[in-house]
């Protein structure tokens, strides 16, 4: 095991952009594009990361300075979200206890976004993480569609009628969804009334198809909601809008991209709908205390070989060398399954009409033109989810859910150790015992000072996302943090992070082992 | 497996000596048989009865059976659950050091020291080596009585190579302390005791005592019984345990805590045997030599308290080692010996130790049962201290006391209410860090409090009070005016001036000038009443004045030993023609019970009982007192109404039937209050608004103290013991020997005032002592006369009124032989006299009289010290 994630991190570390497709400059974020995005830039930080074993070992060598704890704190804490769910009667009834996210920015701004919200309609609460690529406005609008698409796809027909009728006759609506959210984590106004009348159409869509008196698959639902709301992006940035600004940024959501990781829990079932390499992983613990990993997705890239021959698979014999080159789609793409992205869906001439007709800032941006080289067989990216079900038993003690930024730098037993030690605040750590070997007082005091530092960093942090983002990122060769390598790693420039880290977003949801044991 | 166990029973001494050579690297001295029993082969049958019967063969149990024997003792048996020392002793450390914090300590250590050398000239057991120590930290007040010198740095890096010097001031260097291997200590003394007659028991446990009637008689052990005089408990973890197993409880308070010490492997250039052993306070460290490498341990701020729930035989012999509770000991020891980093582990060592609630042992008969004697809760000096103990013990079983006071370390000074488990888990945890920390006056633990209290703590404490504890009362010291806050309790502890001087200081002027209420109800109340006069009768036995005065009266009076010492100072009230009420110390309530109890006899007219629970009194000192109360209760206060020393049942607002008894345990006119406890609080409001207008205000146990010093007035447990006469302290005139009944002590004092005294109890005033600046007196201080060391102080404060320090003191002179010489008053007001407080000799006049008396008549004086004293009761 140890072995394979060493070679996947080796893989993973060379890394530096998802997509190699020049991004169309967003124009909310104002900033330049991240350079390492470019095409033509990677290589030579490719030759730079070969020498590294693991992506972040490298030390950096411009002038450091260096953070205090409590800056770092503030740093790592700046995000950090937690929700309990509310007790009733001194008893909290649902099988989930509440969640911790967080998010760490690598790239400025942080492409990565997270969702969690319950359902009033049914019982369910779904949590979501996004990673975009190619800029943020994919990510962005995916956070402000899909769980509306997923929660109408789960409403009983009868609840379809009466949104329809009061929507009709300009009845107040009930709300759908109640949202966590940290105060980072906006919605933008702009485009709401576009997006609610896709949402109106689909849902009197799915009021033809659906039967009275019978309850939606949640697992339909999902695939569902996924490919409508793609498909919805698609459609709005080929029909474009009158209003300019708006017309931008449909097309900046469609050009852009997005992975997409949904948790959708109602009661003891757990649903998981994955498109990309966005990973879920369940907490469970073992008889003896200890925590075991259990994946609940599998990674749509190149090294899932189920998803090279699908994408294989869906392209005639004479494209088989060029779909997929240097573990990329089309060379480009890493994630094999997204959001928007339409480069990689819309036929060259859909893509030539429409950036003509756009607005006047798609002309000054040479990349949007460009079209992915031997595209022959349009569309060879779909956002169909790949969903999971899982029955929750008592020993799943939780669910995490991550951005890649997470997983290419612990392995996923590792990352469930750590959440598992915190949230029962009990240490797995053996009691030292010298037995039989040769320790010298010296190595002694070492090994211990990092036990203790290992023990007071869990107290330091109340959010189990945020603990494990500190060892993320702040790890050294022994898995303990180290306050100088966090220090470094936080207060890299800029246009220096993304080259050693990735965005990082995690969710962590708690389950409720006395519902749950109890039905 | 029956005659298995049997078949070891009879093979004892020869599987020790096997366990001695074999028990891990510890190395084993002995060779050569040794034979404990006389009869080996029959060993397996206990005897039906012996004289004396121990309980626990570790190093205390055994040296307790030594000095029986050398005292002249036979029939004695000494029973051992597992194997000679396989408990405490087995692990400890082996040091013995001579430096501690009491002189009776000090005085122990210093024998035990001695007699381990003279062990081996005595059995041919080798039992250590001299191994001078040093303390990283010199205490500020040196003990007296220890040979031991300050030394420099360099010095240091001198006499012990892998010290880090850079950080050190200088050192104490304790030349008399030795190291030695407790087991082999262990062996010596069962060898010795052995050879002399004890028949000691291995695999043998004691399931209970046998009390009748209160007195022991015999021990139940899972191998029969044993008819018995005596019973020692010496089973150090498992002492509060079978304490409790008999029908008559006995409480034995200590509680176990985890001890980690380390050893490494030898070090590339060995460390040399004979290299000092290293205490460093501040890293809360020892370090001695162990084989060519180093043996460290320490005492910990985070103490792992064990055993809570009861004992484990198993778990002593298989505790955990536990490295990252071990982390910061190991980084102290790597800051004072950086040499060390790259010396090998060989092992961490868990060894269990007992503590006791206040850091000193219990020694003594428990109280109600005769008999029934205990040594245990060691504190982790049980190395240091059972050769001194086991001979205080031994003395204390054959002529009823020891040879010198021991008070402090007195089981008696502890009661049932100690004896909780959880008081007892919390108290040791804050108990074991105090080793290694500088002893601060007036230290009061902060666990184990609010045990027992006034019904007026709440209304106190809002008013600002500043609690200390005593035997779990709680008794406000001083309080904290309103809008003034005091500094943190770090920062009051200090050697300098404290920071509550100004505010004692307003409390002792409302005092002198107004009037002040001081809440004591912690005094231990007792009511002695009979049918006849049997009560009178047993008072005139026990007390030394006379107590056959009109009802009404109050006596203040010494309970005295046979050697004519005090072993309670009291004040008796005659409620009655057969009842009196006894006050006395708050910490005398077990021990001045078990000495009136002992001397009562079983006479079912005659009743003792213990009221403390039953009074809340309150002190109204101050010349207004009399205005307050005259107001509350109609009746005049004036001392022509009400004399001095009187006491009348009298209303003091709607409460009816206050004892209110004209004294005031400081000198100064007043009152004490004494009132059912449910009015405490209707009077203590009554008596707060009246006196408004007279400037009442609240004062604690600081003022009190402040001005009952300043008037000379001795306290018992602290200035008297149970060898201090009353002639040594000029209390003559409370003992009425022409009375018709022969008192305890009669005879003693009667021949003491006709050699002459050898000690006397003396005031001291400092001069030249700069409150502000200089190092405060607190007790323990060296007394000089003339240049010579002639005595140490008991008790000291700031006088306000004479706007000076006042130290309380015995001086004891010797002849030029060393022979204790006579003290005179012409002695004492002939010399020049100097007090060292830490290092620095301050001039002081002495003086044989309160200060009181140098300007005013002779009879003011006499009334003075008739009001009565003991303020700390």
């Amino acid at each position: 095991m140890a072995a394979t994630s060493h070679v996947f991190r080796v893989i993973r570390g060379r890394r530096c952009g998802r997509i190699l497709v020049p991004p169309i400059t967003c124009q909310n974020c104002s900033r330049p594009p991240h350079p390492c995005i470019y095409a033509t830039r990677p290589h030579s930080f490719e030759q730079r990361w070969q020498h590294q074993v693991r992506g972040y070992r490298t030390t950096p060598a411009w002038h450091t300075y260096y953070l205090t704890p409590p800056q770092v704190n503030s740093i790592l804490k700046a995000n950090e979200y937690s929700f309990k769910v509310p007790e009733f009667d001194g008893k909290n009834l649902s099988s989930v206890m509440g969640f911790d996210s967080n998010q760490l920015p690598a790239n400025a701004p942080i492409e990565d976004r997270r969702s969690a919200a319950t359902c009033l309609q049914t019982r369910g609460m779904i949590y979501a993480v996004f990673d975009g690529h190619a800029g943020c406005a994919c990510a962005q609008a995916l956070t402000e569609r899909l769980f509306y698409y997923i929660a109408v796809s789960l409403l009983p027909h009868e609840t379809l009628i009466e949104l329809e009728n009061a929507v009709e006759s300009g009845r107040p609506l009930h709300p759908i969804l109640q949202w966590h959210k940290h105060p980072n984590d906006y919605f933008s106004k702009e485009a709401s009334r576009l997006y609610f009348s896709s949402l109106r159409t689909y849902w009197q869509e799915l009021l033809d198809l659906s039967v009275p008196g019978e309850q939606p698959d949640v697992a339909e639902a999902l695939v569902s909601a996924f490919k409508r709301l793609d498909n919805d992006i698609s459609l709005e940035a080929q029909v474009g809008d009158p209003n300019a600004f708006l017309h931008y940024l449909v097309l900046r959501v469609a050009f852009s991209g997005a992975t997409a990781l949904v948790a959708h829990i109602d009661g003891n079932e757990l649903h998981i709908a994955n498109t990309g390499d966005c990973r879920a992983v369940l907490g469970v613990q073992e008889p003896d205390g200890s925590f075991s990993a259990l994946t609940l997705t599998n990674d749509h890239n190149a090294q899932n070989e189920s998803e090279m021959k699908r994408v294989r698979s869906e392209h005639p014999l004479s494209e088989a060398k060029s779909v997929v080159k240097q573990d990329r789609l089309l060379g480009l793409l890493m994630p094999f399954r997204a959001f928007g992205d339409v480069k990689f869906k819309w036929s060259i001439e859909l893509q030539h009409r429409v950036l003509e007709s756009g607005p006047d800032q798609l002309h000054e941006n040479e990349h949007a033109k460009f079209i992915p080289p031997n595209y022959h067989t349009p569309p060879y990216l779909t956002a169909e989810p790949e969903v999971t079900r899982h029955h929750l038993r008592p020993q799943d003690r939780f669910l995490v859910l991550g951005s890649d930024g997470l997983w290419e730098t612990l392995h996923r037993q590792e990352v469930v150790r750590i959440v598992g030690e915190h949230l029962t605040g009990v240490h797995q750590q053996q009691p030292v015992s010298v037995g039989g070997y040769k320790v010298t007082l010296g190595q002694m005091q070492g090994l211990l000072q990092e036990r203790k530092a290992r023990i007071s960093s869990t107290f330091e942090d109340q959010n189990a996302a945020t603990h494990l983002i500190r060892h993320a990122v702040g790890s050294n060769e022994f898995g303990m943090v180290d306050h100088e390598r966090l220090s470094k790693m936080l207060s890299l420039p800029e246009e220096l992070a993304r080259m050693y880290r990735d965005d990082i977003t995690i969710i962590i949801v708690q389950f409720n082992p006395h519902v749950i044991g109890g039905q | 497996m029956r005659s298995g166990a049997c078949s070891i029973r009879a093979l004892a001494p020869v599987l020790l000596r096997r366990w001695l050579c074999g028990a891990g690297a510890r190395p084993a001295h002995l060779c050569g048989s040794v034979r404990f029993l006389s009869t080996d082969s029959v060993s397996a049958a206990l005897p039906a009865r012996a004289r004396v019967v121990i309980c626990g063969g570790g190093i205390v149990g055994t040296s307790v059976a030594y000095h029986l024997v050398k005292l002249g003792w036979t029939e004695i048996v000494l029973l051992e659950q597992g194997r000679l020392g396989a408990g405490t002793t087995r692990f400890c450390a082996g040091i013995v050091s001579v430096a501690k914090p009491l002189s009776v300590e000090s005085k122990m250590a210093d024998y035990s020291n001695a007699l381990y050398e003279r062990l081996e000239e005595e059995t041919g057991v080798k039992t250590g080596e001299k191994s001078p120590s040093l303390h990283s930290r010199p205490s500020l007040k040196l003990v007296l009585g220890v040979s031991c010198n300050v030394i420099k740095p360099k010095d240091v890096a001198r006499l012990h190579p892998l010290v880090n010097i850079h950080d050190l001031v200088g050192a104490l260097h304790l030349p008399g302390d030795c190291v030695v291997s407790p087991p082999d200590v262990n062996h010596a003394l069962a060898v010795a005791s052995a050879a002399h007659g004890v028949q000691i028991y291995e695999h043998t446990s004691v399931n209970h005592v046998v009390v009748k009637k209160g007195h022991v008689t015999a021990v139940e052990t899972d191998r029969g019984s044993i008819e018995c005089e005596y019973f020692v408990n010496c089973a150090g973890q498992w002492a509060y345990e079978l304490g409790q197993s008999g029908e008559v409880k006995v409480s034995v308070p200590l509680h176990g805590c985890e001890h980690f010490y380390l050893l490494t492997k030898p070090l590339s250039e060995p460390v040399q045997n004979d290299s000092p052993v290293l205490i460093d306070m501040d890293g809360r460290i020892y370090a001695r030599a162990w084989h060519g490498g180093i043996l460290s341990g320490g005492f910990e701020k985070n103490p792992k308290p064990i055993f809570t729930e009861g004992r484990n035989q198993l778990e002593i012999q298989n505790m955990q080692e536990d490295w990252d509770h071990f982390e910061p000991m190991l980084s102290a020891l790597l800051r004072r010996m950086p040499g060390l980093e790259s010396c090998e582990i060989q092992q961490l060592v868990n060894c269990p130790e007992s503590f006791t609630p206040d850091m000193r042992c219990l020694m003594g008969e428990t109280p109600g049962i005769y008999g029934y004697f205990v040594l245990a809760g060691m504190n982790s000096s049980g190395l240091s201290f059972a050769g001194g103990a086991g001979k205080y013990l031994a003395e204390w079983i054959t002529y009823g006391y020891p040879s010198t006071s021991v008070w402090h370390l007195d089981i008696k000074r502890f009661g049932n209410l100690q004896s909780s488990r959880t008081f007892l888990r919390h108290r040791v945890m804050e108990v074991m860090p105090l080793l290694y920390e500088l002893k601060v006056p007036r230290w009061d633990f902060q666990t184990g409090r609010q045990l027992r209290t006034s019904p007026l703590y709440d209304r106190l404490d809002t008013q600002g009070a500043r609690w200390m504890e005593k035997h779990g009362f709680e008794r406000a010291k001083y309080f904290v005016p309103a809008g003034k806050d005091l500094l943190a309790l770090d920062q009051s502890k200090t050697f300098y001036k404290p920071d509550w001087f100004d505010i004692v200081g307003a409390e002792v002027k409302c005092c002198k000038e107004a009037v002040c209420v001081i809440d004591m109800s912690s005094f231990t109340k007792f009511e002695l009443t009979s049918a006849g006069d049997q009560a009178l009768q047993l008072l005139q036995r026990l007390c030394a004045n006379d107590l056959d005065v009109p009802v009404g009266h109050i006596v203040h009076t010494g309970m005295l030993n046979q050697r004519g010492g005090y072993e309670n100072d009291c004040s008796v009230v005659r409620l009655s023609k057969n009842s009196f009420f006894i006050i006395s110390p708050t910490d005398q309530q077990v021990h001045c019970w078990s000495w009136i109890k002992k001397h009562m006899p079983s006479d079912p007219q005659l009743h003792l009982e213990d009221v403390s629970w039953k009074y809340t009194a309150l002190n109204l000192i101050g010349p207004r007192a009399m205005d307050v109360l005259s107001e509350l209760s109609y009746v005049s206060m004036t001392p022509e109404h009400f004399p001095s020393l009187f006491c009348k049942e009298m209303s003091v607002g709607y409460a009816n039937g206050i004892r209110v008894m004209s004294m005031t345990h400081t000198g100064e006119p007043g009152f004490m209050l004494y009132m059912p406890i449910e009015y405490a609080l209707h009077v203590y409001n009554e008596v707060m608004s009246v006196g408004q207008k007279y400037g009442i205000r609240n004062a604690g146990y600081y003022a009190l103290r402040s001005l009952r010093i300043e008037k000379f007035f001795a306290f018992w447990g602290q200035d008297l013991d149970s060898f201090t006469t009353p002639l040594e302290c000029g209390r003559e005139f409370r003992v009425k020997f022409d009375k018709d009944t022969d008192f305890l002590g009669r005879d003693a004092l009667l021949r003491q005032r006709v050699e002459g005294v050898t000690r006397r109890f003396v005031m001291l005033v400092l001069e030249d002592h700069d409150t502000e600046l200089d190092v405060w007196p607190w007790w323990g201080e060296p007394i000089y006369r003339n240049g010579e060391l002639v005595g140490v102080t008991t008790s000291s404060a700031y006088s306000y009124t004479l706007q000076r320090h006042v130290c309380l003191g015995f001086l004891s002179p010797t002849n030029t032989d060393g022979s204790p010489a006579v003290v005179t008053a012409d002695f004492i007001n002939r010399g020049d006299y100097e007090v060292d407080i830490a290092g620095q000799k301050f001039p002081a006049k002495a003086k044989l009289y309160p200060f009181s008396s140098l300007f005013a008549q002779q009879k003011r004086r006499k009334d003075n010290m008739e009001l009565s004293n003991f303020q700390s009761k």
